[in-house]
């Protein structure tokens, strides 16, 4: 078995000396195979055939609707019991436009994509600020109501399907026309079903866009939206517009999973599109592996399976053979019992397992193993901050005046005045509760202040939200560092770059060759930014299983990917053994020599008196002692706080074998 | 007025029913998404045991109520703990939505849609209430549904175990370390959830009959009242109820049935979008 | 842990099931005479039905067999009550199985999905239950479909005459409560079109299929002064429930009509006093002595009373149709088809009917309301049917 997995470890092995416009043709012509292969028993034509054409048309659609749904669920982890809905919408919308709106499939096809589009967009817009449960409960209570509409509304053929003899002299769709040539759906025998063509088609399509999207820094974004939307602002997404633009793709997705639907079957019935089929298509998400890239289509395609074959009926059988005649599970129940299961043993979904035993396997994950080799020219360090260092002394980066804070009756931060110029670090400590780490969330944005002004290199910050802030050119680290634990750290770096909030999702889905381009140039530059930090033996390891100093020392190089100003961080100290504080304090200090501004939150007094330029230590929200560091930390009222009575023993500086 | 009084009865067997969520969502912040389906077990269970002439048709009520419970507490424990793990963890949506597949279908295979009668625990007369005709065991559950609210708040604020779980409710971590076991709680709460609706399903199969699909129905408007009136009180359901049933019969009475259930359902959107911790929720800001 | 042991447990019944399974029950012989296909919800919500069917072909095959001297196979595929079921099961008994003629799905949405592929097969196609009117074509070509029961229109252009005929010498307020399904809308469609014809006014209250609560349609029911009622559901539980909320708000008109679906989980859900007075218009009577037969062979072949007796002997109907036009057409099916069009005389137990259809008609009943009887319930627990007399008895002598 060994020898078996070597040989697939040396394949993937040489497909990291691929490069990735060559990977991404390679998959469209995988996609090629793979579908070619699916049509072929369809290719005479025989009445026979028709179950098979059938599924797997079914499959391309649920693939589809999978895909999309796992953009907006895997990744950005809002939960939605609605994609069926807009299977729903999308299959019934392109009836009606080809049956009563007579457009030729080549219009049909487009504008369905766009109302199905537009309709996940108003959702989103009511939604986006809803947290998990209750997003998920929405889109059932949409479900539910899509469907009543579909069993009610007389134009649509109510119960009596669309289209139906009696309302419109035909129970079957026309068939799809582009160019003159007219697609034959799988329902008689005897011709070969070309529609399956056009639905394979499409779903390569689909499919190619939708990986583009996950891989690029957009689909990143969404992974960090779905990591925590605070975490998502503070790297420079727009996480409301971020939701909706998601949320109007799935739609789409779902959508179009529709079209196939009413092209294979061409009637429509509203029983199809009940909340069972919902769940049916978050099962496939799941079952595959939520949040991986070709997980929910390879779940798409077991779940059909699962339903249309026998698979389940022999199941079925064989319990009432031999457990009990009267109490039995059939389809229905054994895909409940199947969602369970998954659940407890497939976590991470088929895809996701599989990816996680090869890993284990291998000791290495299988982005080492299909990973390019890194770049190895250095680059200049400084070549990506944005100061220039000859105006260092004129500047001032981050000006704080006023800043006040009210929590309810607590009042956390009390008309505090801070200053950042370039190449300095200004420390700022005070004991637990002090408002130290409320201080920085006012300057990231994180919340707003009632009263003061930031500016920020002299454009005034105060109130806006954190992702216009980063925009701006601050970045921070958290008290708990926010990594994506399932990504490489090369990937969790990629996450701090600017085009995690402002690539588009067209030029992400349709990859011209610039983005290729901004690709490598990323891939170098997160790779500097990793040897900066001292983590470029640990590229490809996944963040979840670096140990605490670097996960930190990782989140300070995704901080500076996006080549801030000013730098805030949160207690970056806390939990690192000597040794890895005397290296955070080399690279503050070289962080420092480059031009940028920082402002240390910190416990620590050792590492505040080593670098700290000037020290502003708070007490209960308010500023009690500023200036240098041996100054601040002698200072009698400053040791107050923190030791507790003012008769106390004067104790010596408190860098003396306090927090270490 | 006759609307007021047969919307707000409606709204109680979905106050009953809701109180099921809140109960479940206050101390372990999850929901029972198979809620419909246990209803429809305590109803088959009744039926099956109905001709248990020895016990009393409240003895076998009681009965019932007990079993359900147990499997409430132990739904828990076994589909529910090991899926919600976090706050960003919502596996259990999918676990237990697993589960009521398996329930409607295993009792579909079993006993057939057809509905069965169930021969006690209902009174068949017609009431009349402020000159407004009732089934009156539509009356009795709506009555049925403020005792057990008025006992529920009474039980958290007097008693140890309320106290516990009001604790767990608030701070489930702080609870922990004070020897305060989530899980047993949770465990305890999900079969008092449980057994509310086991009630529910119970004093309802007496009215329509025992079927798998009893539950169905009803799930939509318990979710509705809970949503409306706060999965965090539990006062929620009977305002929630309320409101439903009130909102559901005034225009499905001007308008027709499916416009009624459009706009319930539109008043839940409503209360998600702009007050999602419903009308008596708390709301909870999350520090960073 | 658990993995170890659920993945291999898995893929065994996986395997295991894909080698035993056959996913339809056949009783296959070599050398019969015609191999049919039925199609119906084995599982799904209303698999009376598929049972009430597979037992009335039980019952009838042997008679047929014997009268006609042929020998006859069945192919059962489950549709599972979905449209999809029906489109895959379809599929598979015309291109797997090769089935000379269809008992096709018996409710209408799934029927529905099928009709235009079955059009174009170009086999018999054979309807005991489903009854909208799409599912046989009335004009043109060559009609392959033949239904024993009687087609919606029918049953509404007979039951309205009971429906629409005066109240106390006036002329009604006719209400209709009806499920949101197939059936249900098309009998209103109807109803709404004859009450214009006729000057009569219509109220209509539709109510979802399993609800439980019909009280606020009843009460709009009352307020509008309806004086003549009809109930258009497929399940009886529903009708059970409609009842209920009519005696709950005090809504009690003269005149109380159905169909013959409220035989199937009606008198088990209500009482005495909820169908007093309710009748229900079916072309058969079902107290007739040949009637009566075919009961009594269902009820000691299988120790109950069929859930849907209209159902079953529409079988038997079917198949003495089906064996005629076999006799004569043997292998060539259109032949086949062409023979049941022309047969003379279809006969159940006893009962016969000449020349049931017609080139394009293919409908077995038509609407002669000296044939069609009422029947309502008598007032013991167990709700025993009782005749009342033919359709044009009770429409001169006042309903």
């Amino acid at each position: 078995m060994n020898t078996r997995f070597l040989g697939a470890t040396k394949i993937l092995a040489r497909w990291s000396d691929v490069s990735p416009q060559r990977r991404d043709g390679l998959f469209v012509i995988a996609l090629a195979l793979v579908c070619f292969l699916a049509l072929t028993p369809g290719l005479s034509g025989e009445g026979t055939s028709i179950p098979h054409m059938q599924l797997i048309g079914l499959m391309a659609a649920m693939v589809v609707a999978a895909v999309g749904l796992n953009l907006v669920s895997g990744f950005a982890g809002l939960i939605s019991l609605g994609q069926g809905a807009m299977y729903a919408v999308g299959a019934y919308v392109f009836g009606y436009l080809s049956l009563k709106g007579e457009l030729p499939t080549l219009l049909a096809v487009p504008i369905t994509l766009i109302v199905c589009a537009v309709v996940g967009v108003v959702v989103a817009l009511g939604t986006a600020r809803l947290r998990g449960p209750q997003f998920t409960m929405i889109t059932l209570v949409l479900a539910v109501l899509v469907h009543k509409v579909l069993v009610e509304w007389p134009e649509l053929g109510a119960a009596s399907g669309y289209p139906n003899t009696l309302q419109h002299q035909t129970g079957l769709l026309p068939e799809a026309t582009v160019l003159g040539f007219s697609f034959v759906p799988p329902l008689f025998g005897g011709e070969f079903a070309s529609v399956l063509v056009l639905v394979l088609v499409l779903t390569v399509v689909a499919l190619v866009l939708y990986r583009n999207l996950s891989l690029s820094s957009w689909g990143r974004s969404l992974r960090a939206v779905g990591e925590s939307d605070m975490l998502a602002s503070h790297l420079g997404v727009h996480v409301f517009q971020r939701k909706v633009a998601a949320l109007g793709i799935t739609s789409a997705l779902g959508g179009l999973g529709g079209i196939f639907y009413a092209l294979l079957f061409a009637h429509l019935q509203p029983e199809s599109f009940d909340v069972f089929f919902s769940i049916t298509i978050l099962l496939a998400v799941i079952l595959g592996g939520s949040g991986t890239v070709i997980g929910p289509a390879v779940g798409a395609v077991i779940v059909v399976w699962l339903e249309r074959s026998e698979v389940l009926d022999g199941v079925t059988e064989l319990q009432r053979q031999y457990l009990s005649d009267q109490w039995y599970l059939s389809t229905p129940g054994i895909i409940g019992l199947i969602l369970i299961a998954a659940l407890f043993i497939l976590p991470r979904g088929v895809v996701g397992t599989i990816s996680d035993f090869a890993a284990k396997r291998t000791r290495r994950n299988l982005t080492q193993l299909t990973a390019p080799p890194l770049p190895t020219e250095p680059l200049s360090p400084s070549s990506f901050l944005a100061v220039n260092v000859d105006e260092a002394e004129t500047r001032t980066l981050l000006e704080v005046a006023g800043a006040t804070k009210h929590f309810g009756g607590l009042l956390a931060v009390n008309r505090v005045d801070l200053r950042v110029g370039p190449g300095s670090i200004h420390g700022v400590i005070g004991p637990n509760g002090a408002g130290k780490s409320s201080l920085a969330n006012l300057v990231s944005g994180a919340y707003r202040p009632d009263s003061g002004s930031i500016l920020l290199d002299g454009v005034d910050i105060a109130g806006r939200r954190p992702d216009q802030i980063a925009r701006k050119g601050l970045a921070r680290t958290f008290q708990t560092p926010q990594l994506f634990s399932s990504a490489t750290a090369l990937e969790n770096v990629k996450a701090g770059f600017a085009d995690t909030g402002q690539l588009s999702w067209w030029r992400a889905a349709l990859k011209p060759r610039a983005q290729y381009r901004r690709e490598v140039e990323l891939e170098r530059m997160a790779t500097a930014l990793l040897r900066r930090v001292g983590l470029l033996d640990e590229a490809y390891v996944l963040a979840g299983s670096l140990a605490y100093g670097k996960a930190r020392a990782l989140e300070i190089a995704r901080a500076l990917a996006s080549q801030p100003k000013v730098l805030i961080l949160d207690e970056p100290a806390a939990g690192l053994n000597s040794t890895e504080v005397m290296e955070l304090g080399r690279l503050l200090t070289d962080l420092r020599a480059d031009g940028l501004g920082m402002i240390l939150v910190e416990h620590h007094m050792d590492l505040i008196s080593t670098v700290a330029d000037e020290v502003t230590c708070l007490a209960q929200g308010t500023v009690i002692a500023h200036g240098t560091a041996s100054d601040v930390l002698s200072d009698e009222s400053v040791m107050a706080v923190y030791l507790g009575a003012a008769d106390s023993p004067p104790a010596e500086s408190l860098t003396e074998g306090s927090q270490g | 007025m006759e609307i007021v009084v047969s919307g707000l009865a409606a709204g109680g067997l979905f106050a009953l029913v809701a109180q099921g969520f809140v109960l479940t969502f206050l101390t372990t912040n999850t929901l029972n998404f198979a809620l419909g389906e246990f209803m429809v077990v305590a109803a088959f269970l009744a039926l099956a045991i109905s001709s248990w002439g020895w016990l009393p048709s409240a003895g076998k009520i009681v009965f019932v109520i007990a079993v359900v419970g147990v499997l409430g507490a132990w739904t828990y424990r076994l589909i529910v703990l090991p899926f919600s793990s976090g706050h960003n963890d919502t596996r259990w949506l999918l676990s237990t939505v697993g589960l009521s597949f398996i329930i409607i279908n295993m009792t579909t295979n079993g006993e057939g849609v057809l509905r069965q009668p169930l021969n006690y625990g209902g009174m068949d007369e017609v009431v009349e209430f402020l000159g407004v005709r009732l089934p009156s065991q539509q009356g009795l559950i709506a009555v049925t549904a403020v005792l057990v609210t008025i006992a529920l708040v009474m039980v958290t604020r007097m008693t140890g175990l309320g106290t516990r779980m009001r604790a767990v409710s608030e701070d489930a971590e702080a609870a922990s370390l004070m020897g305060i076991s989530s899980k047993r709680i949770g465990m305890i709460a999900y079969g008092l959830a449980m057994s509310v609706v086991a009630l529910a399903g119970v004093l309802w199969a007496a009215e329509v009959g025992v079927s798998p699909q009893l539950g169905e129905p009803l799930l939509v408007g318990a979710f509705a009242a809970g949503i409306i009136g706060g999965l965090t009180s539990l006062w929620g359901p009977l305002l929630g109820g309320g409101i439903y049933g009130l909102v559901t019969a005034a225009v499905g009475e001007s308008a027709g049935v499916m416009w009624g259930e459009v706009s319930g359902l539109l008043i839940v959107l409503a209360v998600l979008m702009f007050r999602p911790e419903g009308l008596l929720g708390r709301r909870v800001d999350v520090k960073l | 842990m658990h993995t170890r042991w659920m993945v291999p447990t898995l893929a065994t019944m996986l395997i295991a099931s894909a080698c035993g399974s056959s996913g339809s029950e056949s009783s296959s012989s070599a050398d019969s005479d015609a191999t049919i296909g039925v199609i119906g919800p084995k599982t799904g919500p209303a698999p009376q039905f598929y049972q009430d069917t597979q037992r009335g072909i039980e019952l009838a095959t042997p008679i047929i067999e014997e009268r006609y001297g042929l020998e006859l196979d069945f192919v059962y595929a489950d549709d599972a009550g979905s449209p999809e079921g029906a489109s895959r099961a379809v599929q598979k008994l015309l291109n797997e199985d090769d089935v000379d003629a269809i008992f096709g799905p018996p409710t209408s949405a799934p029927a529905l999905q099928i009709a235009e592929v079955i059009a174009r097969s170009q086999r018999p196609y054979l309807l005991v239950s489903a009854s909208n009117a799409d599912l046989v074509p009335t004009a043109g070509d060559k009609n392959f479909a033949f239904r024993t029961q009687w087609a919606g229109p029918v049953l509404n252009d007979v039951n309205s005459q009971v429906v629409f005929s005066d109240v106390d010498g006036k002329k009604p307020v006719v209400g209709i409560a009806y499920a949101a399904d197939a059936f249900g809308q098309a009998a209103v469609a109807q109803y709404q079109e004859l009450g214009k014809e006729l000057g009569v006014e219509v109220v209509g209250e539709s109510m979802q299929p399993g609800a439980t609560d019909f009280t606020a349609g009843a009460k709009r029911l009352r307020d509008a002064g309806v004086n003549s009622v009809f109930f258009n559901f497929t399940s009886g539980s529903d009708i059970a429930t409609v009842t209920r909320d009519m005696k709950v708000v005090g809504f009690d008109p003269p005149r109380k009509t159905t169909t013959s679906n409220v035989l199937a989980n009606y008198r088990e859900l209500s009482k005495p006093d909820e169908w007093e007075g309710l009748k229900f218009v079916e072309r058969e009577d079902l107290n007739s002595p040949n009637f009566r037969k075919v009961l009594d062979a269902y009820r000691s072949a299988y120790g109950e009373e069929p859930q849907l007796p209209t159902v079953v002997y529409n079988v038997f109907s079917a198949l003495d149709a089906y064996g005629q036009g076999l006799k004569a057409g043997g292998a060539d099916r259109e032949a086949v088809r062409d023979a049941i069009e022309s047969a003379h005389t279809v006969e159940v137990e006893g009962s016969t009917y000449d020349t049931p259809f017609a080139p394009g008609d293919g409908e077995f009943y038509d609407a002669d309301i000296s044939k069609w009887h009422v029947m309502g319930f008598d007032d013991t627990p167990e709700g025993n049917i009782v005749t009342d007399g033919t359709v044009a008895d009770c429409t001169t002598r006042g309903c």
